[in-house]
């Protein structure tokens, strides 16, 4: 059995291919389904965003061709469109990008937080579906786990690296509670609008927007449940509003440092938050002396994107030493993936041999013990199987270890030459095809061992 | 009793010294783990510290004034102790400003040292025209104050330093310290708490001077000096509300106010 993936993301496709290989949601049981029908596959979790597709599946002999047909049918794609953009990993290197993946390190925008819910979201969907086995299900719920540690031992997701990310930051160094801040928003810029949404997304609601022209500050205000305030009435919102975001095209400051200090005497020592994000400035910069109002421009918010790309870059360095940890972690239950078959087919074999043998030898002893009474004879009958099955472990100890530690050194090879030996390929096939009979009794034989 | 106090002391020590090793491994190495593992030493040595003062006052039949670094008239272990439970209160109420230990509990280890290195034997007696009821308010009240201006010149050491971060764009690195707005709310709730706190001590001590024998040449020179810094608070305090000051404004006040304080404390009270 054999992890596999296949990606095509920011790196490997161009947009037009990501765009049609976003598939919509009602395509997705579908694709699921059909992917499950390619004989040899046993488990599919399927993660399609704007940005990327990930199939991940569980295969056993699968063919990889129908594997990439399936997704390129999905999206309107033939072979050859499709199989020059799609990367392909399998086992330790599929583990590694799948944790890579959960937790933002192969995202364009390195730490985005968005990832690691729409892979959940993937995951979630695939197990309604029913295509997780247990294999998957211990891949994406370890993926979730390297992402938490990733998220919270480093900070590779914690600078801003966008205006409104950059603005939001910034308040929160100032001000507690910034849901409960009052935010102004002078003008209606794109930039402006830009940073107004980044405080609305970090749950701010008493949003007040003010510009020369009243209509298109109302146009705007009904997009974020905004409140419009009259331009001449900018000044005098200077006591109520702490957040003043201002993104206008005038050539003139529309306040003054004049206008912030008669504000200042009226808030008591209440910070006052100004960002203008206009070229030319437009807040006037004799603003910033005064205390305790913080005024930051353009070339400030540059600076702290700047700073908080280079800040996730260092971060990301440590975080991928944390995923290295637990790719190598991870490979143990890797190995017994490839192990486990083995293990239960030679339990299997083994356990056949014992049970024929014990009942031959109470075949033989029959007429000895017939006459004894009954529970007697069932002593009699237990003492050999016991011993059927203490000489089947003891015999059975030294080649499950060596088939472990074959396992885990990762050598399938090995492995194969190994079922020769001990002549369990046949077995070894009835098992990887789910013999239900061996279940419960073997697997505590391979326990032990 | 007193015997568990001085266990109980010696516990506060070793906590306090534990909480700035903690707290200066969580600032250099940039580790929050640290820091409130440093918080919660500070917080268990403020408990055992505050018990030991419960102790000497249940010993003493009331304030434990009259010798020992648990009683009241010993000015660096009770200021430490008083210190390290407002430092406490503060982080439990909210969690952001635990890094203020960072700021004070050198200055709780210092004064707690200080407090051991004081031979506690040679505290003299106190004298009869202080006891009265007027000397434990004023006593209470001033120990009070001390503690507050110090979490307030604490709080105003971590303004400075986040308002500095803040102007130079340095976003990364280094510790978070809670919001300008908490630090500045702090400060001044600390401040005007402190303000309060020497208001009523001055009060309290002019009248158990008036009732006593009055104010000798040394005393006389420490309530000029206190009622000067006090009217300097005072001012201080108002201009927030009329001039709008806080922030930066407020942070300095904070840290010159408790400079000027201790040295009024210390300096007239050995002159």
């Amino acid at each position: 059995m054999k992890i596999r993936l296949f990606s095509a993301n920011h790196r490997t496709a161009p947009v037009e291919l990501r765009e049609r290989l976003a598939l919509p949601d009602d395509a997705l049981p579908r694709t699921l389904a059909t992917l499950r029908a390619v004989p040899g596959v046993g488990e599919a979790v399927l993660l399609s965003t704007c940005n990327r597709v990930e199939l991940c599946v569980v295969e056993d002999g699968a063919c990889v061709e129908d594997l990439e047909a399936v997704l390129g049918r999905a999206a309107g794609l033939s072979a050859s469109q499709l199989s020059p953009h799609l990367q392909r990993l399998e086992d330790e290197a599929a583990v590694r990008h799948v944790f890579r993946v959960a937790s933002s390190l192969d995202s364009m925008v390195l730490g985005e937080p968005q990832i690691n819910g729409q892979v959940k979201e993937a995951y979630r969907r695939a197990t309604d579906e029913g295509s997780v086995g247990p294999l998957l299900h211990k891949l994406f719920h370890k993926a979730f786990a390297v992402a938490k540690r990733v998220r919270t031992e480093t900070a590779v997701g914690a600078s801003a690296v966008s205006v409104a990310s950059a603005a939001v930051d910034l308040a929160g160094r100032i001000f507690d509670e910034l849901p409960q801040r009052p935010v102004l928003l002078l003008g209606a810029g794109e930039m402006g609008e830009l940073a107004l949404k980044g405080f609305r997304s970090r749950g701010c609601r008493d949003l007040w927007i003010a510009n020369r022209t009243l209509e298109r500050a109302a146009e705007l205000a009904a997009g974020y449940d905004a409140a419009v305030l009259p331009w001449s009435r900018r000044v005098e919102f200077l006591t109520t509003a702490d957040v003043v975001l201002c993104s206008t095209g005038a050539t003139e400051p529309v306040l003054t440092r004049d206008d912030v200090a008669r504000a200042r005497r009226a808030r008591r020592g209440r910070p006052l938050f100004l960002i203008d994000i206009s070229v030319p400035r437009n807040l006037d910069p004799a603003i910033r002396k005064l205390d305790p109002v913080y005024l930051f421009d353009v070339d400030d918010l540059g600076r702290a994107i700047d700073e908080g790309h280079e800040s996730r870059r260092a971060e990301a360095e440590r975080a991928e030493r944390i995923v290295d940890g637990e790719v190598t972690s991870f490979g143990r239950v890797l190995a017994q993936v490839h192990t486990a078959p083995l293990l239960r087919a030679i339990n299997l074999k083994v356990r056949e041999a014992v049970d024929t043998e014990i009942e031959r030898t109470l075949g033989n002893l029959g007429g000895a013990i017939g006459d004894l009474p009954t529970g007697d004879q069932q002593r009699v009958r237990k003492q050999i199987e016991s011993m059927g099955a203490a000489l089947a472990k003891r015999l059975l100890h030294d080649p499950i270890a060596e088939v472990r530690r074959l396992g885990e050194a990762g050598d399938v090879d090995a492995l194969g030459a190994a079922a020769k030996v001990l002549g369990v390929e046949a077995t070894l096939l009835s098992v990887r095809q789910g013999d239900a009979r061996l279940e419960p009794k073997e697997a505590a034989v391979g326990d032990d061992g | 009793m007193l015997v568990l106090a001085g266990w109980l002391h010696l516990a506060a020590v070793l906590a306090y010294a534990g909480a700035a090793a903690a707290y200066a491994t969580g600032w250099t190495r940039t580790s929050s783990v640290a820091v409130a593992r440093g918080f919660w030493a500070l917080a268990i040595g403020a408990a055992c510290h505050v018990l030991v003062l419960v102790i000497h006052g249940v010993a003493a039949g009331g304030l434990p004034l009259g010798g020992g670094v648990g009683s009241w008239d010993h000015p660096f272990s009770t200021l430490a102790g008083l210190l390290a439970a407002s430092v406490a209160a503060t982080g439990l109420a909210r969690s952001s400003t635990r890094i203020l230990g960072a700021f004070l509990s050198p200055m709780i280890v210092g004064l707690t040292l200080a407090a051991l290195l004081v031979d506690s034997a040679s505290a003299a007696a106190l004298p009869g025209a202080l006891d009265s009821a007027w000397v434990v308010v004023h006593t209470l009240s001033v120990y009070a104050s001390l503690a507050l201006f110090s979490l307030a010149f604490g709080s105003g050491v971590g303004y400075l330093l986040a308002e500095s971060r803040l102007r130079r764009m340095e976003l990364v690195g280094g510790l978070r310290l809670p919001s300008l707005q908490v630090l500045d709310r702090v400060n001044h709730r600390a401040f005007s708490g402190g303000l309060v706190g020497l208001t009523l001590g001055i009060v309290a001590g002019t009248l158990s001077a008036v009732h006593g024998d009055g104010a000798g040449a040394d005393l006389r020179a420490k309530i000029l000096v206190t009622v000067g810094l006090w009217m300097l608070y005072a001012l201080g305090w108002q201009a927030r509300y009329v001039l709008g000051w806080g922030g930066r404004r407020s942070a300095w006040l904070a840290i010159v106010g408790f400079v000027g304080l201790i040295a009024s404390v210390v300096g007239v009270a050995h002159a």
